[in-house]
């Protein structure tokens, strides 16, 4: 029999496998929203997330992993510096939605986050301390200062989001570099996720969409996407769980609860991540863009939007945030396989159907809903039930609640 | 001599018929050049094609009569497999265990379809996936009900005596096979399938099929003119349950094994594939995408690349590595969905005009 305590403990594990399946749930639910594709490979990007992490922490040397990020920086800064050079981008007008050469400011911001990068990287990989914290420092600054340079007005009125994008980027590396370099990892890992949505975009999903396929081809295609990452996967990695070794550190005592460093890592991160998603949603010209595309995708053409411009902002956003869940895996006891894509795939689909689908914030909650149940089922029953029990609240939730728990439009 | 004009339908089983011989005509050919025809061989990618051939049907007629997508496939295979390993393990005669298979899989289609399919199409894939996790579960962990991962072994065939005495023998031996129960199951498969197929193809000729495609078309249409969208999809999900079953079945009859990794949900999509590539808009699309799927994959054993000059070594490990099973494979199985899917919808056999709905 479980005493009070152990049910805490598990409440606790849930919460922090929870807000990893939050994370990841998020893209998933707009994706599904969005463009109606319940997409059987968004598990395969946290797979990509998880080795792209991996790669750039364990598996290759600091060097190595060094030269990739020095490699962003310097693509970074020359499409800052091509954008500084190329002749000024007149009549525009402030709504325009086409894609085009970055605004000035956002080149500057591209240019001085590409620098906190390399600044940042130099530090990680200087031999002598004393010489890395000035580097990191300095990485941070910049950091700052590509972020004052993305506040700077712009034609489009009030400081572009690619440039705030940018320069925000490339404060949060410095200052996620300057904690760990497991976060440098974790973001390489990220970024590894968004190069693969944006390919496939390009190449499956906008002809797909141009041609205003069914709902039930696009399932049947994201099947097949699914199969070519996860075994794209398995020919470079192999087909065996990752050694993905963390180092032991004492965990901490909170009440009758312990968290474990990682999970506290996971939690902050989980955390940030999801603060910025709201931030993005409710304040920005793409995020509120992408909510009215959500909400009646004719009228948002109607008026003028590019959607292939958003659709690649979305890609961007779900992959990004499916890439961070998956780089936060291995810190929650989670073995990841190549097939861990496939494994999660249902217990995100039931998050994002207990919260309603194309609802973030309600997949954000129908995510730590579903962590804690599978941790208490693991505690209480049996581990073996773990996943099963997230199966059967999707089931549960089709019969008693099939619109979601903050969801009103499925149906 | 002029050949009579042939249906659109003759026109069909005509390439049908022609993959099927081409494939097994060249793969003889091969063999015997390469020293060595074996019947094995030959009767193991024969049975391979029939039991997938048979697995597919039920997907053919659930997605391309009806619209449903089925990804739990392989969950109503395993309640077939083990219908007739619990009947083993229990004393029960062998067509106790088939009944219990075949209504254990019908029951589990109706549990499924009743909350999934009068909400959104897209439902029933992922509530369908699960529940055939669910059961796999299931069989691997109630170690005391399923023998759990250990499997259930060495159970009697049924029919076994039938082929290896009596007027099958003398038919097998007379045609250079040895008779031993791969050759009777896929015999079995393929005759199960003929049944199947033909119930299914006048099934869906009938009424009741033409409301069907009525309400994959467009559901709303159909309910106006009173016919209940949902009972006929809970009929046409529970009826493509019975072919997997029988799959499930044959191949634990085949194998002389029933164990949980053999209902993985990688099979569902290998009946995926085949169904895309042969052809979503007829059922004669299970059987074209089975033969040119398993004849590709024979090929790549057969064929010995290797001995062509220069390029050869290189071409063989690489078809090699996309037809052995692993990685390999599941990379090309994807990029024949998507690539299908992308430039030929209609698949082998099937009719583009058909595919209003699968654009």
């Amino acid at each position: 029999m479980a005493s009070i305590a152990d049910v805490i403990q598990y409440g606790v594990n849930g919460v922090a496998l929870g807000s990893v399946i939050a994370l990841a749930a998020i893209g998933l639910t707009l994706i599904y929203g969005i463009l109606n594709l319940a997409n059987f490979a968004h598990g395969d990007l946290l797979a990509v997330g998880a080795y792209g992490a991996f790669f750039f922490s364990v598996s290759v040397p600091p060097v190595e992993a060094a030269f990739w990020a020095l490699g962003l920086a310097v693509v970074l800064a020359a499409v800052g510096v091509a954008g500084l050079l190329a002749p000024p981008t007149r009549g525009r007008s402030a709504g325009s939605w086409r894609a085009g050469l970055l605004e000035p400011s956002e080149a500057r911001a591209a240019v001085v986050g590409a620098a906190a990068l390399a600044a940042a990287v130099l530090g990680l990989s200087l031999p002598a301390r004393g010489l890395a914290l000035p580097a990191l420092a300095g990485a941070l600054a910049l950091g700052a200062a590509a972020l004052v340079v993305a506040r700077r007005r712009t034609a489009r009125g009030r400081g572009s989001d690619v440039a705030w994008a940018l320069g925000g980027g490339g404060t949060a590396l410095a200052a996620w570099a300057l904690a760990s370099p497991f976060f440098l990892a974790a973001a390489l890992g990220a970024a590894a996720a968004v190069v693969v949505a944006v390919l496939f975009e390009a190449v499956v999903w906008r002809p797909l969409r141009a041609r205003r396929a069914t709902i039930l081809t696009l399932l049947i295609v994201s099947i097949g996407v699914a199969f070519i990452v996860r075994n794209a996967i398995a020919i470079r990695f192999g087909s065996d769980f990752l050694n993905y070794a963390r180092p032991l550190e004492l965990p901490w005592r909170v009440g009758p609860a312990i968290f474990t460093v990682d999970q506290a890592t996971t939690l902050v991160v989980a955390a940030a991540a999801i603060a910025g998603v709201h931030a993005f949603l409710a304040f920005t010209r793409t995020g509120k863009a992408l909510r009215a595309l959500a909400d009646n995708p004719d009228l948002a053409r109607l008026s003028g939007m590019d959607v292939n411009r958003l659709v690649v902002a979305l890609w961007i956003l779900a992959a990004g945030l499916a890439g961070l869940a998956g780089a936060l895996l291995p810190l929650n006891n989670f073995a990841v396989s190549p097939g861990v894509g496939f494994t999660l795939l249902l217990t995100l689909f039931a998050a994002v159907i207990l919260g309603g689908i194309g609802s973030a914030y309600g997949a954000m909650a129908g995510g730590l809903v579903i962590g804690v149940v599978m941790e208490l089922v693991a505690g209480l029953a049996s581990p073996d039930y773990k996943f099963a029990a997230s199966f059967a609240v999707l089931i549960l939730v089709l019969l008693v609640r099939p619109q979601g728990i903050l969801g009103g439009r499925a149906t | 001599m002029k050949l009579p004009a042939l249906s659109r339908d003759g026109r069909e089983w005509a390439v049908v018929a022609a993959l099927a011989s081409g494939v097994f005509l060249l793969l003889t050919l091969i063999s015997a050049r390469n020293g060595s025809v074996s019947g094995e061989f030959l009767v193991g990618v024969a049975l391979t094609m029939a039991l997938f051939a048979l697995l597919a049907l039920g997907l053919s007629l659930q997605f391309g009569l009806a619209g449903l997508i089925n990804f739990g496939h392989i969950g109503f295979a395993a309640i077939g497999a083990y219908g007739v390993g619990l009947a083993h393990l229990n004393g029960w005669p062998w067509f106790a265990g088939v009944a219990l298979g075949l209504l254990g899989a019908v029951a589990l289609a109706i549990v499924v379809g009743i909350p999934t399919l009068r909400l959104r199409e897209d439902y029933l894939a992922i509530a369908t996936i699960g529940v055939a996790e669910i059961v796999r579960t299931i069989a691997l962990s109630e170690v005391w009900l399923t023998r759990g991962p250990f499997g259930i072994y060495s159970f009697p065939l049924p029919g076994r005596d039938f082929a290896t005495s009596g007027p099958w023998a003398a038919l097998a031996a007379s045609l250079g096979v040895v008779p031993y129960s791969p050759f009777f199951v896929a015999v079995l498969a393929l005759v199960l399938f003929g049944v199947l197929y033909w119930t299914f193809s006048r099934l869906a000729r009938s009424p009741w099929g033409r409301v069907l495609r009525a309400i994959r078309e467009d559901e709303d249409v159909a309910g106006a003119v009173g016919k209940n969208p949902f009972r006929f999809k809970l009929q046409a999900l529970a009826l493509g349950a019975v072919p997997a079953a029988l799959y499930g079945m044959l191949y634990a009859w085949a194998f002389a094994q029933i164990i949980p990794a053999l209902f993985v949900p990688l099979v569902t999509f290998y009946a995926w594939t085949i169904v895309v590539v042969g052809g979503v808009t007829t059922l004669r699309g299970a059987l074209a995408g089975s033969i040119a799927f398993w004849g590709l994959t024979a090929f790549a054993r057969v064929l010995r690349l290797e001995t062509i000059p220069v390029v050869g070594g290189p071409l063989e490990s690489v078809v090699g590595f996309l037809t052995r099973p692993g990685p390999g494979q599941e990379l090309l199985i994807g990029v024949l969905l998507v690539l299908v899917m992308l430039h030929r919808p209609q698949g082998i056999v099937g009719r583009r005009e058909e595919l209003r709905f699968g654009r």
